[in-house]
């Protein structure tokens, strides 16, 4: 089967990030891989739009700015106590990334990477120093940074083309589906579809925005929310479905 | 850690035994300029030394336009006083005046080859315009500009140990680290990228071999005439001056972001430039938010451009602690043989 020519396949914030995340970041890193694979199996290309193109920045900087706060705030409290001596390496990265695990329980995916590379980079790069807790400090805020600067190298490789549903007006307004920022992506998505007479494939993880699936198609019937399993059911129907 | 960076630090550079060092030099932009730029009407030769002090005038004009212009703001103090506190500043530290000298002396030579200026110089006569010499030039250029890449790398380097430590010590918003880390990632990595690449094709082009690079003599050996040879290397000064153009406008927003957080939470001017810790109350968050802004798109131009032309090598390229083969070392790798 191949995807109809009046069709575009959009692929929300989740999937792009589970894309440009490694898998011990990101849970959904290897579904959002089938999704792309599917896609690339269908000589089509995947598409995103403006307002979840923003938001892909800003997800990005949202779970890795929080580190960041999380290990600044954890040097400030040691500034503002007596001098710490005598900890060696292992204990200043346990005693950081333990810390940053407590502020932010969710991102346990993140600083497990981040917490590797640190111990590995203290392992093969010995250094002298006086002042561990510091040190690591430093690597772990520099293992964020280059988390981010891989992550949107991983967005920009992905070649999606961007759709600007922002310049033409809405049609519908779904604020009674209280779908939060998806409101806006299906809004737009709508209000494109409309416009350019084309149907929208609507890929998401969103598990708010799936139980909605039937009320989003009553109100917006050019879009159509689907789940990755849901594309790949569309795509590559099983065997005995094809022959019926 | 990024790759395009060293180590940061042992000692954290913001610490209480660090208050009264100065932060690192205003970084210099990696744009070549031109020979409009740099010749004066009135000298047909000038000398290497005048061509330098030109650079180095033009930096300081460029800080005062093109970065605190950015800012959309009445400065606090004049520009002359600015400008001059930044001289004094920069020419503290020896080691802090010898990088800056190796930088000034490689883009000036830069400039002059490139250009094909004639420079007044002891042992530098007019130049014969003919194939071999220019040859001769060209493959100057490609070893300068990578000497200097490598020479800009340390400046950058520098200042985001000093960026570090700033946020460190500040209540500045802690996604900062997420915009204002990576453009410096960014940055280095279109320049070396870029020359590596482009540095590649044309001596492929000028050398005549299919292979991924020639040796000097190769180079040197070319058939290509002087019209052919000024062709090729025309296409690269385009290739690699548009890369640049949009690498410098992320240091210049950058810089503009850094140096409205350091001079408008000074005290005084004699404060400005001075590792301290940054009281964000006197800063103003919307004037944060706009030069945030005019960096990430700065940014994001910067990517899309680099996936759109290199996306081949980018896509080799892994920004992590683990992997040390980015643009730091490839461009010496390329050139350093012959």
């Amino acid at each position: 089967l191949t995807l109809p020519t009046d069709t575009i396949i959009v692929v929300d914030s989740n999937i792009v990030l589970g894309r440009c995340f490694p898998p011990g970041v990101d849970q959904y890193a290897d579904v959002a891989r089938e999704v792309f694979a599917i896609i690339e199996r269908h000589s089509a290309k995947p598409c995103i739009l403006d307002t979840i193109d923003s938001e892909i920045e800003s997800k990005i900087r949202r779970r890795f700015g929080s580190i960041a706060e999380a290990c600044r705030a954890l040097q400030h409290e040691v500034e503002s106590g007596p001098p710490i001596t005598g900890m060696d390496p292992r204990e200043a990265l346990d005693k950081l990334t333990t810390g940053i695990r407590s502020a932010l329980p969710e991102n346990g995916g993140a600083i497990s990477v981040i917490e590797r590379r640190v111990e590995e980079r203290i392992r093969t790069n010995p250094t002298a120093t006086v002042d561990w807790w510091a040190y690591v400090a430093y690597q772990i805020l520099g293992e964020v940074q280059a988390c981010v600067t891989e992550a949107q190298k991983q967005r920009e490789l992905l070649s999606l083309e961007r759709v600007d549903s922002q310049s033409y007006p809405k049609a519908v307004n779904l604020d009674k589906l209280g779908l939060k920022k998806d409101r806006a992506h299906i809004e737009g998505a709508d209000a494109f579809a409309r416009n350019r007479k084309k149907t929208i494939w609507f890929v998401t993880f969103d598990s708010p925005l799936l139980a909605k699936v039937e009320r989003v198609a009553a109100i917006c019937p050019a879009v159509v929310v689907m789940s990755p399993s849901s594309l790949r059911l569309r795509l590559e129907p099983p065997v005995s479905q094809q022959s019926s | 850690m990024s790759s395009v960076l060293a180590l940061p630090p042992a000692v954290p550079p913001f610490g209480p035994e660090a208050a009264a060092e100065h932060s690192s030099a205003s970084p210099l932009s990696l744009r070549t300029p031109t020979a409009n730029e740099l010749t004066d009407k009135k000298k047909r030769r000038p000398t290497f030394a005048a061509i330098q002090r030109q650079v180095l005038d033009a930096h300081y004009e460029h800080i005062i336009k093109n970065r605190l212009g950015k800012i959309g703001l009445t400065l606090p103090y004049p520009a002359k006083a600015i400008t001059s506190h930044l001289r004094e500043m920069d020419s503290r530290d020896e080691d802090v005046v010898a990088q800056r000298d190796r930088l000034m002396s490689l883009t000036a030579r830069l400039a002059v080859r490139t250009a094909g200026i004639e420079v007044e110089e002891p042992g530098e006569g007019p130049r014969r315009r003919d194939r071999v010499t220019r040859l001769q030039e060209l493959w100057e250029v490609l070893e300068i500009a990578a000497t200097r890449f490598q020479e800009t790398r340390k400046t950058r380097v520098s200042s985001w140990q000093g960026f570090l430590g700033l946020f460190f010590h500040s209540t500045l918003d802690s996604e900062l680290v997420c915009d204002l880390g990576p453009s410096y990632d960014w940055e280095l990595t279109a320049n070396g990228l870029v020359n590596d690449a482009e540095g590649k094709t044309l001596v492929r082009q000028i050398a005549g071999v299919n292979q991924e690079t020639a040796t000097r003599d190769e180079f040197l050996s070319s058939e290509l005439s002087l019209k052919e040879i000024e062709t090729c290397f025309r296409r690269y000064l385009v290739h690699t001056q548009v890369v640049a153009l949009a690498a410098d406008e992320v240091l210049d927003w950058r810089e503009a972001f850094l140096l409205y957080v350091d001079l408008w939470s000074a005290a005084s001017l004699a404060e400005f430039r001075l590792r301290r810790t940054i009281d964000s109350n006197r800063l103003d968050p919307a004037v944060l938010a706009q030069l945030n802004e005019g960096l990430r798109s700065s940014v994001l131009r910067l990517r899309r451009l680099l996936a759109s032309q290199y996306s081949g090598p980018l896509s080799t390229l892994r920004f992590s602690s683990l992997d040390s083969r980015l643009a730091r070392d490839v461009l010496l790798e390329a050139w350093a043989a012959d």
